[in-house]
């Protein structure tokens, strides 16, 4: 196996093309290489990009943010703004693994390792995010709910890398958050997940909202039906049963050993449902 | 002057003890704290070779080929070994029952996922983790059975071929006149449980180094071995080794509890070691080894249990039928877990018949081997439920029903319907002490109000009897013969008086080297730090089994205070010559010898020591010099079991009630432990600071049992827990605060009136966990019955209960 | 490129390891666990599952807590690390090392030194943490001896230690 630290983005995606398929991309290196440990991949050569400035920072504009690919969780906590904007967001991001695993494990990681289960996808997709995509034919802008085509397979070309994640600046009344199920209270694989950001109007009524739901199907979730389900009301009562129960209808899970798909398809309702009182309350409502 | 180990703290020869009884900082723990204490895969020896084992996929197959050309040829790989080796130069493996093992490499057929099938011996692991992938193995799938039901049937495929059949063991064990009391008791309770397979996990897996001489055949194995005695013998047996030719060096080990296991990966390292000509071979097992195919896989049961209960609320009879799943093989003393239950088989209480329907069959998952409580866990999980669901039907508080079926303080020693005698006990006050710490009438104000509100609440009371100081004889019925555990310690004064202690067995984490430092100390008034502690090889060391069935506190201590007493008494001797007087003159306490009535006449045991080994000219030609003896002590009136299996086995019988407050979320079947409290009696606490660890410790393993542990099959035997994101073992955050009273009813049998205690909770907690859980789900009409009650689980029942209902009033 | 890539797919590696620095050529492949324990010989970090859960091979990198059965010993080049074997000094006990002791924070000490080296990264960044914040850091890991109590106390215990020291 080879290993190359590459400096910058043109390198990595010169190093990546050229190897067509057989070097596998670093960024903390937490899931490479435990799934190289049980076999599961055998890379000829790793890229490692922590040292890119564009994939390690996280840069606050008129536009909003942009945060690098490698960025770990604990960087992600550890910025003195985003974690007050996108709070949902970076509560995810710190799901991945442990707190030890959070020093390096990034969001770029946990997007390309396609689970259908990523903790920080979800939060993602609900948060709005674009994830700028950097390969041999140039830079693109996707949202993030169309970089995963199904468990461990992404849209990413030959060569391409994520870049960085853009999220937008939230209103003056908005909020996020992400809930998951887990038997366990730490370092376990989300057996439903649920990210839920909106905006509130001075009156508490809802103008604005996505939800994102992981492990309910080969791919993390949107939840288009969020829209006509809370936007002009309160998120309260019945509408957050109503959410619930659309979140429930778009699930359509497996049954693993983890849980049955009759108890995936209910829970993830009720961590929306919890999720959007969460997001509700932080967005002043 | 004849030895007498004391048997209390009275009797120590002190006018206080100074270190037993109380807590002391471990002489274990500067080593382990920096890293240099020596672990098995810390060590390299000269030469040494690396292992690495190919193992099956499949659950059930025909092997038509094997091919280790290509990986034999593989820069730096040594040797490779095959089902054909293992066939020329070992046996299958000794199992219970006798005849359920098989060699430690595949032959024609593989039994289950994880089976070696062969195995490299390279100048690196991963060079031999290489040269698997370049062995090709022929395999011709057969229909493969997981479920012990369809096991029993006779059309289900055979797992062994040298049986005709998958049921190992089938036979009734009946202790007094069970239809009868069945007959006409006031009510029966009848129920079923499952308790899924889970396991011992220890944080270091096991490893191994050895060599194996082909000229001489002398065998050589270091190795993280919890038994290194058995362990030794056992290698003797399979390579068909005289036993003094196998010598077990035990190192320092990461944790066991009886699920270390290893001892198919050893035998395989030994096998590549001959056939390098005796270089050393290191087997280290990984993690994805261990989950897959390693030691410590247990109970995986099935039970239907009945109890019997007279017009005054008091258990009349028990019958407990048990379906063990054992999985391919007999190899791993899966079967004396289900054996063991017979030590305690009616917990605390008076129930006077007993019946035992004892199923134990062969599967294609992995050999169920040993695990922390070896059996009775699950046995009190189902008991204690039953009698919640009679205390229940019958309107009665479930502490208050366990208090009147409790045996009383007064009728000790017991023996119980099953045939094993408790030593002695006090339920009732530890009950008392219990329900004083937890407050459980405000426990149960609290419930009410919480119910009140719709919230599902519970509070768990229940207990157990943990035994302690296993004999073979418990095991008698799945066919371990023979009676009587020895374990030895040799003690040592040098000249200068300081004292070392050689024991037999290595550090695995509950402190009795500590314990070692401060019976010697007591004994001889002396400072712990005069003490040290000599772990020796099992050619050198003075005969050991060391820790298992709760009994190494107990027995080292009769072994350490044997030894004491045998030295204070050859040193009586040489007192009496040197003050010219008889030895029944001479008296010892707080270390120093007198002389009655002449005051001023003493010597301590340093000045005796020094006597004894620089002037042995003046001592009586009868003396043997050195100031040292050795005592290998048992267990005392251990008996043979009948034909029922009845025995005296298993020496003390501690006791604990835990009071245990859940809260369930109904939405999604998630369990909040809210509060966690317990009394517990083992007897004398030799150092309760570890007594303490040792049961934080089982608590929450037995957290984990309840709520979270589980290695799932498929239908198709494929083991589907491959890594410690599957098998969930209890973080801190699933770890409640305890809180923990002590009782001590002494022992009459045993050094020091100590109990065996390391196993500990894991008896109390799943069955308090689910006491508690079933009485939160108790207002909706449903209860859990299968083990772990994972929320998937939990919230199914909810879901169906709540169904049910609003299905009654649609009715209406 | 940051290493330079000899012949044999070997890598240069510079590396400073409890205050000594060290120069090594390693296979890309091997991680940093297996550096540290075959390499150097420092066999106080132990390995408990090699897919980062258990937390047991922790060690410092650049004063952060790192796996290091998930991070290859190459990404290490020009770095800083601590394990086990650097927190005492002078023959004496760290005081965290201590506290274990005092409160029997540990049973088989085989996956000790993974909280020590987890617990030594809070208390740089927080000298005084609470309970919760001392629960996040040992919430990743595994121990199956002790039950998890223990530890909170040595934790506590240390911080106390170690405050008294600073003032």
């Amino acid at each position: 196996m080879q290993y190359q630290a590459v400096q910058t983005l043109e390198e990595a995606v010169e190093s990546l093309s050229r190897a067509g398929g057989e070097h596998l991309p670093l960024a903390g290196g937490t899931d490479l290489l435990a799934q190289r440990r049980a076999g599961r991949i055998d890379p000829k050569g790793v890229v490692d990009l922590k040292r890119i400035p564009e994939l390690a920072e996280i840069v606050l504009d008129d536009d909003g943010y942009r945060v690098g690919a490698a960025v770990s969780g604990a960087e992600l906590g550890e910025h003195p703004t985003l974690g007050q904007d996108w709070p949902g967001v970076v509560e995810a991001a710190q799901l991945i693994g442990s707190t030890q695993i959070q020093g390096r494990a990034s969001m770029g990681g946990n997007l390309c390792n396609a689970s259908p289960a990523a903790d920080s996808v979800p939060a993602l997709i609900a948060a709005g995010a674009l994830c700028s995509l950097v390969g041999p034919s140039g830079r693109r802008e996707l949202p993030v709910e169309e970089i995963i085509l199904g468990p461990g397979q992404t849209c990413l070309a030959p060569g391409e890398i994520v870049a960085h994640f853009r999220l937008p600046r939230p209103g003056p009344r908005a909020g996020d958050a992400y809930l998951r199920l887990i038997p366990r209270t730490e370092m376990d694989i989300a057996v439903v997940g649920a990210g839920v950001s909106l905006e509130l109007d001075a009156d508490g009524l809802c103008t604005g909202c996505r939800v994102g739901l992981g492990a309910v199907a080969p791919t993390p979730l949107r939840l288009d039906e969020a829209q006509a389900i809370l936007v002009g009301r309160r998120v309260e009562g019945s509408v957050l049963d109503d959410l619930a129960a659309a979140a429930s209808a778009a699930a359509q899970p497996i049954d693993d050993m983890r849980a049955t798909a009759e108890y995936r398809v209910r829970v993830v309702g009720v961590m929306a449902k919890r999720a959007a009182q969460i997001a509700a309350t932080r967005a002043g409502g | 002057m004849a030895i007498e180990i004391p048997k209390n703290l009275d009797e120590l020869p002190t006018t206080r003890p100074r270190y037993v009884g109380r807590g002391i900082r471990r002489v274990e723990d500067v080593g382990l704290l920096t890293g240099r204490v020596e672990f098995v895969d810390d060590v390299v020896l000269p030469r040494m070779l690396h292992c690495a084992i190919l193992r099956s996929p499949f659950p059930h197959a025909r092997i038509t080929g094997v091919d280790t050309q290509a990986a034999e040829a593989l820069e730096g790989v040594a040797a490779v070994v095959t089902g054909e080796d293992a066939r020329r130069w070992s046996l299958p493996a000794q199992s219970s029952p006798e005849g359920w093992g098989t060699h430690c490499i595949a032959g024609d057929k593989v039994h289950y996922v994880g089976e070696p099938v062969a195995a490299v011996a390279a100048s690196s692991r991963r060079v031999a983790e290489d040269a698997l992938e370049l062995i090709e193995v022929d395999y011709e799938p057969l229909e493969p059975v997981a479920d012990p039901f369809k096991a029993m049937k006779p059309e289900s495929p055979q797992v062994l071929d040298a049986q005709e059949t998958n049921v190992m063991l089938d036979r009734v064990f009946t202790w007094g006149d069970v239809d009868g009391a069945f007959a006409e008791a006031a009510h029966v309770f009848q129920e079923k449980f499952r308790w899924n397979r889970l396991g011992a996990n220890p944080t270091e897996t096991f490893g191994c180094i050895s060599e194996w001489d082909p000229m001489s055949l002398d065998l050589t194995i270091h190795g993280s071995i919890q038994s290194p005695g058995m362990f030794g013998l056992g290698r003797a047996a399979t390579f068909s080794l005289p036993s003094n030719k196998v010598n077990i060096i035990s190192h320092a080990h990461g944790g066991s509890f009886g699920g270390k296991g290893g001892t198919r990966g050893c035998d395989i390292s030994c096998l590549l070691s001959r056939k390098v000509d005796g270089r050393p071979v290191k087997w280290i097992e990984d993690r994805g080894e261990y989950l897959l195919s390693g030691g410590g896989q247990a109970w995986d049961r099935h039970y239907e249990v009945a109890l019997a209960v007279d017009a005054q609320g008091i258990v009349s009879g028990l019958k407990v039928g048990l379906v063990d799943d054992l999985g391919a093989t007999g190899e791993a003393y899966g079967a004396i877990s289900a054996a063991k239950p017979l030590a305690a088989f009616t917990g605390p209480y008076t129930i006077p018949v007993a019946q035992y329907d004892l199923k134990l069959v062969a599967t294609n998952k992995l050999p169920c081997g040993p695990y922390r409580g070896m059996g009775p866990p699950p046995h009190f999980f189902v008991l204690e439920q039953m009698m919640d669901i009679a205390a229940r039907s019958l309107g009665e508080d479930p502490a208050e029903f366990r208090r009147k079926n409790f045996i009383p303080a007064d009728q000790f020693p017991y023996t119980i319907a099953s045939g094993n005698e408790y030593d002695s006990g006090n339920y009732g006050e530890v009950l008392d002490q219990v329900l004083a710490l937890s407050d459980y009438s405000a426990l149960r104000a609290a419930q009410v109000e919480a119910r009140a509100e719709g919230r599902l609440v519970g509070v768990g009371v229940a207990n157990a009897i943990e035994p302690g100081v296993f004999d073979w004889n418990a095991y008698a019925i799945v066919g371990m013969p023979g009676t009587g555990v020895p374990e030895g310690a040799t003690v040592n004064i040098d000249i200068l008086g300081n004292a070392t202690v050689r024991v037999g067995f290595s550090l695995e984490g509950q402190g009795q080297y500590t314990l070692v430092c401060q019976l010697v100390a007591d004994y001889f008034g002396y400072e712990p730090e005069n003490v040290r502690v000599v772990q020796l090889d099992t050619q050198s060391a003075p005969p050991s089994f060391g820790p298992g069935g709760s009994r190494l506190g107990v027995a080292i201590t009769g072994a350490v205070l044997g030894a004491c007493e045998r030295i204070r008494e050859k040193m009586a001797r040489v007192v009496a010559v040197l003050m010219q007087s008889e030895p029944e003159n001479i008296e010892f306490m707080d270390g120093k010898f007198t002389l009655k009535g002449a005051p001023g006449a003493e010597m301590t045991v340093a000045e005796v020591a020094g006597t004894m080994l620089a002037r042995s000219d003046l001592l009586p030609p009868d003396i043997d010099p050195r100031p040292e003896a050795t005592h290998v002590w048992t267990a005392a009136g251990r008996t043979p079991a009948d034909e029922e299996g009845r025995a005296k086995s298993y020496l003390t019988a501690a006791h604990a009630v835990h009071i245990v407050q859940v809260e369930i979320d109904p939405e999604t079947g998630m369990v909040e432990i809210q509060r966690y409290c317990l009394a517990d009696d083992c007897g004398t606490r030799l150092n309760p600071d570890t007594v303490e660890g040792q049961t934080e410790g089982s608590v929450v393993q037995g957290i984990g049992a309840a709520l979270l542990e589980e290695y799932v099959y498929d239908e198709d035997a494929q083991p589907l827990t491959t890594s410690f994101m599957d098998y969930l073992m209890p973080t801190v955050f699933d770890a409640p605060k305890l809180e923990m009273v002590a009782v001590e009813t002494p022992s009459p049998f045993t050094p020091l009136g100590a109990k065996g205690c390391g196993e500990g909770a894991i008896h109390t907690t799943p069955a308090a966990v689910m006491c508690a859980i079933n009485d939160a789900l108790a207002p909706l009409g449903t209860s859990a019955r299968e083990v772990p009650a994972a929320p998937m689980r939990l919230w199914k029942l909810i879901k169906e209960a709540r169904e049910r209902a609003s299905d009654e009033n649609n009715n209406y | 490129m940051a290493s330079e890539q000899p012949q044999q797919g070997g890598i240069r590696l510079k590396v400073r390891v409890n205050g000594e620095q060290h120069e090594s050529v390693v296979d890309p492949r091997m991680n940093l666990a297996d550096y540290l324990r075959e390499e150097l010989r420092l066999t106080a970090t132990h390995v408990g599952c090699e897919h980062g859960v258990c937390g047991i091979c922790n060690v410092l990198v650049d004063g952060q807590t790192v796996r290091s059965c998930l991070m290859l010993a190459v990404q290490v080049d020009g770095k800083e690390v601590l394990t086990v074997e650097g927190l005492a000094e002078g023959g004496k006990l760290h005081p965290i090392q201590e506290a274990f002791i005092e409160e029997h924070g540990l049973q088989c000490g085989f996956c000790t030194g993974g909280f020590m080296m987890a617990i030594c990264e809070l208390f740089d960044r927080n000298p005084s943490p609470s309970e919760e914040e001392i629960k996040e850091v040992v919430g990743g890991q595994i121990c199956r001896c002790t039950g998890y109590n223990a530890i909170l106390r040595s934790v506590q215990n240390a911080a106390a230690k170690m405050g008294a020291s600073r003032s």
